[in-house]
């Protein structure tokens, strides 16, 4: 017998009720069963994971999932989460694992931001009938251009690094073939090449299916060097190697066996059903200087056309980190702080690792730009970006562009029940069940995903017309147009922004 | 103009949420609740549900461009009228010959008259095609 209380309540209105069996078929955690004989549907509150996939399919509005309040006697100290915790460990001998974004009650800083507004000497704009400029570009930018003239045309004559192009500075986060289905990828991949933008292939390979998008590919090379070979890297526009994560620094990848399909296992290049298992360390770089090689070797192989990225997780020392990894020659930094979304990692970590995305870009862009090394590296964001105005912030404080996972997930239709290490998702994205991963038409989805990159376009075009200013080239930096709300002196300094009246 | 409403099984979900809105709108009331709980009669619906392991998917007419149900009527009930192929049920005797002869299992047997998809005619786009969660059934029109 369990000890665990049910931490929901599933709660079916019979008058309401036209026992379809909607929510039978559709619980993949079997929570409701039907029983002929009795005309009965018998409900299971203690296996229901709160992903609201029956409420939202029932037609008649009849079931309720709500949280179950009578979960132990409240308690400051001890949580019912803990307790709870501490009842299934002291039942398996196992560590809790979780899934998505560190959920606790952290201090936000995009929440203690507000951004500025142009008034009387400095007007704003109308993005209705202005030109707008969102486009990005991300690769290394040189110390100073000299342009020639021939015949009065007038060129450049600096040989640029290896740019990737964007139409936003918005990007889809590495997600990988493994950890989410095939038809979730192919959504993000369709809607990255339909919104000139970029998704990342995570450490699942590339997807025969997915070749074509590979110019909006970034390609992602990991401890587990899963599905790397000459094809994958001539075809993605961009490589990036992925060093941490923020969800989990420090800690490796598992995808278990049974996930490992033979169509997963000929993208990752591994026997089917074996466990894929990417190291916390990669086993050849110890130090910034291995760093270097992996990089060099990356710029070799691809001939010098595309740029590398590095990704980090946001920890203690990530601007001497940073300032490293500008040294080893990478063209782009991609910070993950510690609200980034995983699909597994064991709850202590997630929980307890890492430090705001918001504080690790602002101390990484100052220290670069004061090792005048800024210019040589482009600055991507991610882990936690709810909003367009999270992203304006985050390109205030210095970024480039952000990357986003969690809110392009949500879009799919994930309702964050952070039980992606399960593989029973029941929106058909964290899970290879060819029963639920059906449930994802990637039509929809990538026109979802599309919406809310759009919708996004638009509210940043309206906030830089509130700010006046034309280009996000212009924002770009400019902690000038932040201010911060109930920040205390020093998390002020270490944000680098005043505090609102300044 | 011909209707045809096609299922894409790769994206069929199995919900059935199809035949719900099938009854619905052909019920006297037009309300989800009252037709499933209150109304008294009912026929079942429309739209054949199949599964076979983990395939499944929802047929209904295809509205054939020579359609067997037409010849193997011996009443003369069933025509196409507009590209649509309707089945009069003031002549309908019940001999359930159009629904041995279908290849889609789309003629059901109702009280003593066969009964069929009509493409919802009265709408701009099928409702069950309106409600697919998924948009694994397609409309088309030509």
């Amino acid at each position: 017998m369990s000890s665990v209380i049910p931490e929901f309540i599933v709660d079916k209105n019979e008058d309401r009720c036209i026992k379809c069996k909607v929510c039978v078929r559709q619980c993949s955690e079997e929570v409701f069963k039907y029983f002929e004989e009795f005309d009965l549907i018998r409900i299971y509150n203690d296996k229901c994971v709160g992903c609201h996939r029956c409420e939202m399919m029932c037609p008649t509005d009849a079931l309720t999932i709500t949280k179950n309040n009578a979960l132990y006697k409240e308690n400051f100290h001890w949580s019912s989460y803990t307790i709870n915790s501490i009842k299934k460990q002291a039942e398996t001998g196992g560590m809790i694992l979780t899934g998505s974004g560190n959920d606790k009650a952290y201090v936000s800083y995009w929440d203690r931001m507000l951004l500025d507004a142009s008034q009387v000497t400095n007007p704003p704009i109308d993005p209705l009938r202005e030109p707008m400029e969102l486009r990005t570009y991300l690769g290394k930018k040189p110390d100073r251009i000299t342009l020639k003239e021939e015949n009065g045309e007038v060129s450049l004559e600096t040989k640029l690094s290896p740019q990737i192009k964007l139409e936003t500075p918005i990007m889809f986060s590495a997600m990988s073939y493994g950890s989410i289905s095939l038809n979730a990828c192919e959504s993000l991949a369709s809607a990255a090449s339909k919104l000139g933008t970029f998704y990342n292939t995570g450490e699942g390979g590339l997807h025969k299916k997915l070749y074509k998008y590979g110019k909006n590919t970034i390609g992602q090379i990991a401890s587990g060097r899963f599905g790397v070979d000459t094809d994958y890297l001539d075809t993605c526009a961009a490589i990036e190697i992925k060093i941490g994560q923020g969800a989990k620094p420090g800690i490796g990848g598992h995808l278990p066996g049974e996930k490992v399909t033979v169509e997963i296992s000929e993208t990752r290049m591994i026997p089917s059903g074996t466990d894929a298992i990417s190291p916390a360390p990669h086993h050849d770089i110890y130090s910034i200087e291995d760093l270097k090689q992996l990089i060099s070797l990356i710029k070799e192989a691809t001939n010098y056309e595309k740029p590398v990225f590095v990704k980090i997780a946001a920890v203690h020392n990530s601007a001497a980190i940073a300032s490293g990894i500008v040294r080893a020659g990478a063209d782009v930094i991609v910070i993950d702080g510690f609200r980034g979304g995983t699909g597994a990692a064991p709850s202590v970590i997630r929980d307890n690792t890492g430090i705001p995305i918001e504080v690790a870009l602002a101390v990484i862009d100052q220290r670069l730009r004061d090792e005048s090394i800024r210019n040589e590296v482009s600055i991507v964001a991610a882990g936690g970006i709810r909003s367009s105005a999270d992203a304006v912030k985050a390109m205030a404080l210095g970024a480039d562009a952000v990357y986003i996972a969690t809110a392009a997930l949500i879009a799919m239709g994930c309702t964050l029940c952070q039980k992606c290490y399960k593989g029973k998702c029941n929106w058909g994205l964290t899970t290879q069940d060819p029963v639920l991963t059906r449930r994802l038409n990637p039509e929809l989805g990538s026109q979802r995903l599309t919406n809310l990159v759009n919708s996004w376009n638009l509210e940043i075009k309206e906030i830089l017309g509130s700010m006046g200013i034309n280009a996000i080239e212009a924002l770009r930096g400019n902690r000038l147009r932040l201010r911060g709300v109930g920040l205390t002196e020093l998390e002020s300094k270490i944000l680098g922004i005043e505090h609102a009246g300044m | 103009m011909k209707r045809r409403i096609i299922c894409n099984e790769d994206f069929c979900i199995g919900c059935r949420l199809c035949e719900v809105h099938c009854n619905v709108k052909h019920s006297k009331s037009r309300d989800i609740i009252l037709a499933y709980k209150y109304e008294k009669e009912k026929e079942p619906s429309r739209m054949t549900f199949e599964q076979k392991e983990q395939v499944c998917g929802s047929i209904v007419c295809m509205n054939c461009k020579d359609p067997l149900c037409i010849k193997a009527c011996s009443m003369g009930a069933i025509k196409i009228e507009d590209g649509t192929v309707i089945i009069d049920t003031d002549r309908c005797v019940g001999c359930w010959m159009c629904v041995m002869v279908c290849p889609f299992g789309a003629i059901k047997r109702g009280d003593k008259k066969a009964f069929k998809c009509d493409h919802c005619h009265d709408e701009e786009v099928p409702i069950c095609v309106l409600n697919c969660p998924n948009k694994a059934l397609m409309y088309e029109a030509d």
